[in-house]
Order: structure tokens, then sequence, then C-alpha cells
């Protein structure tokens, strides 16, 4: 046994319009999620989110995003700028990226079990393509205004399905 | 025992062969398992979570490369530790973290946000960059003081993905006023494409020497279960 385990990992066979971990168990303290996800969209990077719906709640006003990003389009300079949104979405590789690309996500879920609302850290990053066209990456919090435990994540294509080879870990942190 | 013993040369089943933390062959009691297990040699499962790969210590005055070996295959991520400190000054060499290399290669793309300010508060450096200056790096710090990062490598062991490294790291002038160098990045890994991470190296750009030993200054974990 480790103190930081895993739960759980779902690696998508086919394309589907989420993926879902449900009864989630509550005896850990904190939570933290890998993702690697495609996405069924071609507007790289900002088109190509995935939203995160804790506990069912799709209410988007319920949650809370801010962070900075830097991104790249094409072979243009890069830009950075804020994050702040009524949503709580994570980058994916677009379905015209290179093959064998992933976008990828970090997130934290402290006390996810405790009797306050909640909040989290994010890192996340994707890649357009092999030649340098596109880059996105984006680092900051989220929040979901609740104060229920979490039992469930969601992760849904918010413009399109998730594509076949995309996987997610959740893992449970003892303390 | 009484009757045939077991685990001898001329019993019935062979020769003993002593268990490793990785292998063990032939018949063995609950006993022996026990025995051996307690005393660490006797294979464990690998069990999905984070799992202490190794570490490297390298010594002051060193200004070689550092490389991990062998790494596992067994997870998803590769998190990594650096924290050291090189006689350079501050900014003027930077370490660089190469897969399945012993040298910086090339052809890696990267987004940087950096703050190499007098001050906090100062300009926010963003570049985007590819070739050798577009590598997953830590900036050193001032002489004897110490740069930290930590360095996600998602996907490392995957033979059909490609690999990326999101790093975020800081160093300091000196303890006595805000000047420091706070920086993230994210690099793709176009180099080695799909090609599994075996090995790490941590590689002085600049040649600059190590200022102190640090034990453990570049440690390894795995995360999770290989996809």
């Amino acid at each position: 046994m480790s103190d930081f385990e895993e739960i759980e990992q779902i690696t998508l066979s086919s394309n589907a319009a989420s993926i879902s971990f449900t009864s989630i168990p509550q005896t850990y303290k904190n939570l933290q999620v890998s993702c690697q996800l495609r996405v069924d969209a071609t507007s790289f990077p900002y088109g190509t989110k995935s939203n995160v719906f804790i506990n069912g709640d799709t209410t988007s006003t319920n949650y809370n995003q801010f962070g900075q990003y830097i991104a790249r389009s094409g072979t243009s300079s890069a830009s950075q700028g804020k994050v702040r949104q009524n949503t709580f979405t994570i980058v994916g590789a677009a379905s015209n990226s290179d093959a064998n690309l992933m976008g990828y996500t970090r997130l934290t879920f402290n006390n996810y079990s405790a009797a306050f609302k909640k909040t989290g850290y994010y890192q996340m990053t994707a890649f357009k393509d092999l030649n340098n066209n596109g880059q996105y990456s984006d680092t900051g919090l989220w929040n979901w205004r609740n104060g229920a435990a979490i039992t469930s994540l969601t992760f849904t294509g918010e413009s399109g399905n998730l594509l076949s080879g995309s996987s997610i870990s959740i893992y449970g942190m003892k303390g | 025992m009484v009757g045939i013993a077991a685990g001898k040369t001329w019993s019935r089943i062979g020769p003993e062969v002593a268990p490793t933390d990785s292998a063990a062959s032939g018949v063995w009691t609950l006993q022996e398992l026990a025995e051996n297990a307690a005393a660490g040699t006797w294979p464990a499962p690998f069990v999905p979570g984070y799992i202490f790969f190794g570490a490297i210590s390298p010594s002051a005055g060193d200004a070689g490369t550092s490389t991990f070996t062998n790494i596992p295959q067994d997870a998803v991520d590769l998190v990594i530790y650096t924290r050291l400190i090189l006689n350079s000054g501050q900014n003027n060499s930077r370490l660089v973290i190469v897969p399945n290399s012993t040298s910086i290669t090339n052809n890696e793309f990267q987004l940087q946000v950096n703050q190499p300010g007098t001050s906090v508060g100062g300009n926010t450096t963003v570049n985007a960059a590819t070739g050798t200056k577009a590598m997953s790096y830590q900036y050193a710090a001032a002489s004897s003081e110490t740069s930290e990062s930590v360095s996600t490598i998602f996907n490392y062991s995957s033979t059909t993905k490609e690999k990326t490294i999101f790093t975020e790291g800081s160093n300091v002038a000196n303890n006595s006023d805000t000047s420091g160098t706070p920086s993230w990045s994210t690099t793709q890994l176009a180099s080695i494409g799909s090609t599994a991470i075996t090995s790490l190296s941590f590689v002085n750009e600049a040649g600059s020497t190590y200022g102190n030993y640090m034990d453990h200054a570049f440690a390894i974990y795995g995360v999770g279960t290989a996809v």
C-alpha cells in the first residue's frame, strides 16, 4: 500500500462523449488527476477544450477558473494573458493535430470530501503539431461554489467527442 | 526438514538461486518468502501511485553530466525534482534536462514565461523557441544560492505518444532581497518522437561546477500506470 495511490485509470478505446469517474472513495485527503486528451475539434487551442463537471453539476456559473496562459498560433509570436471564466475547462490536442500528440493537464482536488467550497490548482499544456505551429500552456486555480463532498468527476468535450486514446487517471493522497 | 531437501544441487528441483527484488526462480517455502521479503530481496508487484525511482547527488566541484539510466517503464508520468547550487552567477548558466541522451540535442519546441527582474513585479518575458535553446531547463541562482524546479514528463513510457515536459522553477540572487527568476515552461520533446524515455541526463550547459554537495539534487518519481 502506498500513501499516494492510483484509484482508477480510464483509457478510451473508441471515441466517446465523456469520461466519468463515479463513486470516488472518500478515504483520502486529496485527489490528483492526470489527463491526456484529444478532442474531435480543430480550433486549437480554445476550441479543443474539455469541460470538467463535479458531481454532475453542469451549471457553468457554479465554477470559476483563474490563471495565466501563454499561447502561440501558427508561427506568430507568443502572447500571454489572464484566464478568468465561469467554466472549468482543460485543453486537449486537436483532431487535426499530428498523430500521437495529446493535451496534458494535472489537477488537484484538495480536501475533496470536506464540507466547504472546493478549490484546486491546475497545469495544462498542448502542442498543435510537430512543426512549431501552435502551443498553449496555462496554470492557475479553479473553484466550485459548492460544499458537497466530491464523489464523481466527468470530463466532456466542449465542442466534440473525446477521441480514442484519451486517458485520465485519478490518484488518492492520504494525509 | 525430513525427506528429500529442496533447493540443493542434488535435489529434484535444481540448485538454489538467491532471489532479488526483481526475480525469484525455483520453489520457495512461505517461511523463505517471508524472510526474503523482510530483507528486501523478494520481487514486489508494481503498485501504481507515486513511486521513488531514484536520485543522483553530484559532488561539489563536479561539472559533468549526471545520468539516470534504466528508468522503470511501469508508470505513465515522471516527476523530477531538482535543487542545486551552480558557481556561475545568477542566470549565467542553465541546467538542461535531456531525455535518452547524455548531451544536448535539438529540435525541441517550447513556450516559456520567466521574470528575470531585479525586484518582484518586473517585466515578464515570453518566449517561443526551437532548437537547443528550447530545452527544458532551469537557470542558475547566484553563487551559493539554490535554484529549484519540479518537472513532469507526461507519457514518458509510451511507445506511441509524443512526450511533453512541464517545468516550474525559480532561483534567487540572495536571501536578503527580492531579486529572482521564477519561470514556467512547456517543451515538446520532438527529438525523441514517440520513443519511450529510458534515461535522463542533467547537463550543466555552461560547464559551471556545482557549488555544494546536495543530497538527492536530482530525484525522480514514477506516477500511475503506463498507458
